[in-house]
């Protein structure tokens, strides 16, 4: 496991979830599952032009990341939601950028899962 | 729990696991159909869902019958007042938002289930208060009728009356039955009926004797020395009320029981008063015709004496005989004649005897009678 990772804060995390063994294990494993597909949607919306869609899957993705204690993650999600609910282009720019962060957290759990 | 995230689900789950019993949600549907098999003591709802959201599924919720106590706790990342506000016009009775403290949200639940649970008592307690009130009014509708038959009973003036009033009770329980009385003139048996049906006094004859109160299925019987009642159809279903009738039914035939008594008593009462009155009026009758009789025998026997003294000194003189042969003869006649005289005096200590009896017995006598 990758402690030194900025994106998931795995201290906090095994901190808050430690008390129950396995609990951090099968909380990564949901996730991972569950945003596995996510980048590429965001990117489909994005190349869409769906604000409504990347408003839906920032909203999602802000829930995951804040179960995780994926500060940065949770913070970009909320930019993108609000964005994409105002309708403002930037938001497709930072779609684009939570894609990328999102799939650096994949890989983050994915190293996780393969560890436990 | 309703949330289409896993992770939020998976945390949930594994933090009230231990000491609930939970089940996760992806999203509305599944969560109403699964209702039907087990409805839960709380829900936590997300808000964003596929499909229906979560406002739209707190509401549903809201509208089923069941879900009266059930709290609803919204867990979501809509952190805006409006989106909070939604949740709880929806009918939730708490929102939190994402990221959340998971020992806050089973703070939050412990608190809500104590809320739920002390409603569903006080629930309980007023369902139990109700129960309370109606019983205490059906009985005291049950009294009403018992102490009405009561009032009634002292109004009877004859058998027939008292078996009409019984008769009356038992309509206004609404009970079937058959009374019988046991007169000394014999029984009779009455129902709605009739009288004297020979089915009904077969089946009363049967069970007359089967102990003071007799219960066979639906049928009760309540046995006194003058009266058996027998009621068909007990309400054997409900115990609380079979226990209060039987009760009553046997207060109505004990005061039955003893209101005939009375009235016998009252007819013996009446029968001896009766013949009283017939004892006195012959004995007046007698007092007056034999003190009479008694009179005049003592008068006559008077007067026939002095007639024999006349006669006698009429026929002295052809008879030749001296002044003291006749006054000697005289004598002995006239002796004779007021010892005879002196028998007949018994007549007025006869006649004061029956005098005395005919007071005494006046005076034992209603004053109104004779």
């Amino acid at each position: 496991m990758d402690q030194t990772s900025k994106i998931v804060e795995w201290d906090l995390l095994r901190s808050k979830f430690g008390i129950k063994p396995g609990l951090v294990e099968k909380l990564v494993a949901a996730a991972h599952g569950s945003q596995l597909n996510k980048p590429s949607e965001v990117r489909e919306a994005i190349s869409a032009g769906q604000f409504d869609v990347l408003a839906k899957l920032a909203h999602g993705v802000r829930g995951t990341a804040a179960n995780l204690h994926a500060l940065s993650v949770q913070a970009l999600a909320g930019e993108v939601e609000t964005l994409a609910i105002a309708q403002n282009q930037m938001a497709f720019t930072k779609g684009t950028e939570l894609a990328e962060l999102v799939d650096a957290m994949l890989i983050e759990m994915a190293g996780v899962i393969s560890g436990a | 729990m309703v949330d289409d995230d896993v992770s939020t689900g998976v945390i949930v789950q594994a933090m009230l696991e231990d000491h609930y019993d939970v089940s996760v949600f992806g999203d509305a549907e599944s969560c109403l159909m699964g209702l039907d098999q087990d409805f839960p003591d709380l829900f936590v709802l997300d808000v964003e869902l596929p499909g229906v959201d979560g406002y739209e599924l707190c509401r549903r919720i809201r509208a089923l019958p069941c879900s009266k106590f059930s709290p609803v706790i919204f867990l979501s990342s809509h952190d805006s007042p409006s989106a909070i506000l939604a949740g709880y016009e929806a009918g939730a009775q708490d929102y939190i938002t994402k990221p959340f403290d998971h020992t806050v949200l089973e703070q939050k639940i412990d608190n809500l289930l104590r809320i739920k649970s002390d409603r569903e008592l006080l629930l309980d307690q007023a369902e139990s208060s109700e129960q309370l009130a109606s019983i205490f009014m059906t009985n005291l509708g049950e009294y009403a009728v018992l102490i009405k038959y009561l009032r009634s009973l002292n109004e009877c003036s004859s058998y027939d009356d008292v078996v009409e009033a019984t008769l009356e009770v038992l309509d206004r329980y609404k009970f079937s039955g058959i009374i019988q009385v046991r007169l000394p003139e014999g029984d009779k048996t009455v129902s709605r009926q009739g009288e004297n049906w020979p089915m009904e006094v077969a089946v009363v004859s049967h069970v007359r004797d089967q102990g003071r109160i007799f219960e066979f299925k639906t049928r009760a019987v309540f046995n006194y020395d003058q009266i058996t009642i027998l009621v068909t159809n007990m309400p054997v279903q409900d115990s609380d009320a079979c226990g209060r009738i039987r009760d009553n039914l046997a207060i109505v035939a004990e005061s039955a029981n003893a209101k005939i008594v009375a009235l016998q008593t009252l007819r013996d009462k009446n029968r001896l008063l009766s013949e009283a009155q017939y004892i006195l009026l012959v004995l007046t009758v007698l007092t007056d015709k034999y003190g009479k009789k008694y009179k005049e025998a003592h008068f006559n026997s008077t007067l026939h004496t002095e007639y024999l003294v006349n006669d006698l000194q009429s026929i002295f003189g052809p008879l030749g005989l001296g002044n003291d042969q006749e006054d000697q003869m005289l004598e002995v006649i006239r002796q004779r004649s007021d010892e005879l005289v002196a028998y007949y005096d018994f007549g007025n200590e006869f006649t004061d005897v029956l005098a005395s009896l005919q007071e005494k017995l006046g005076s034992l006598l209603p004053s109104n009678v004779g």
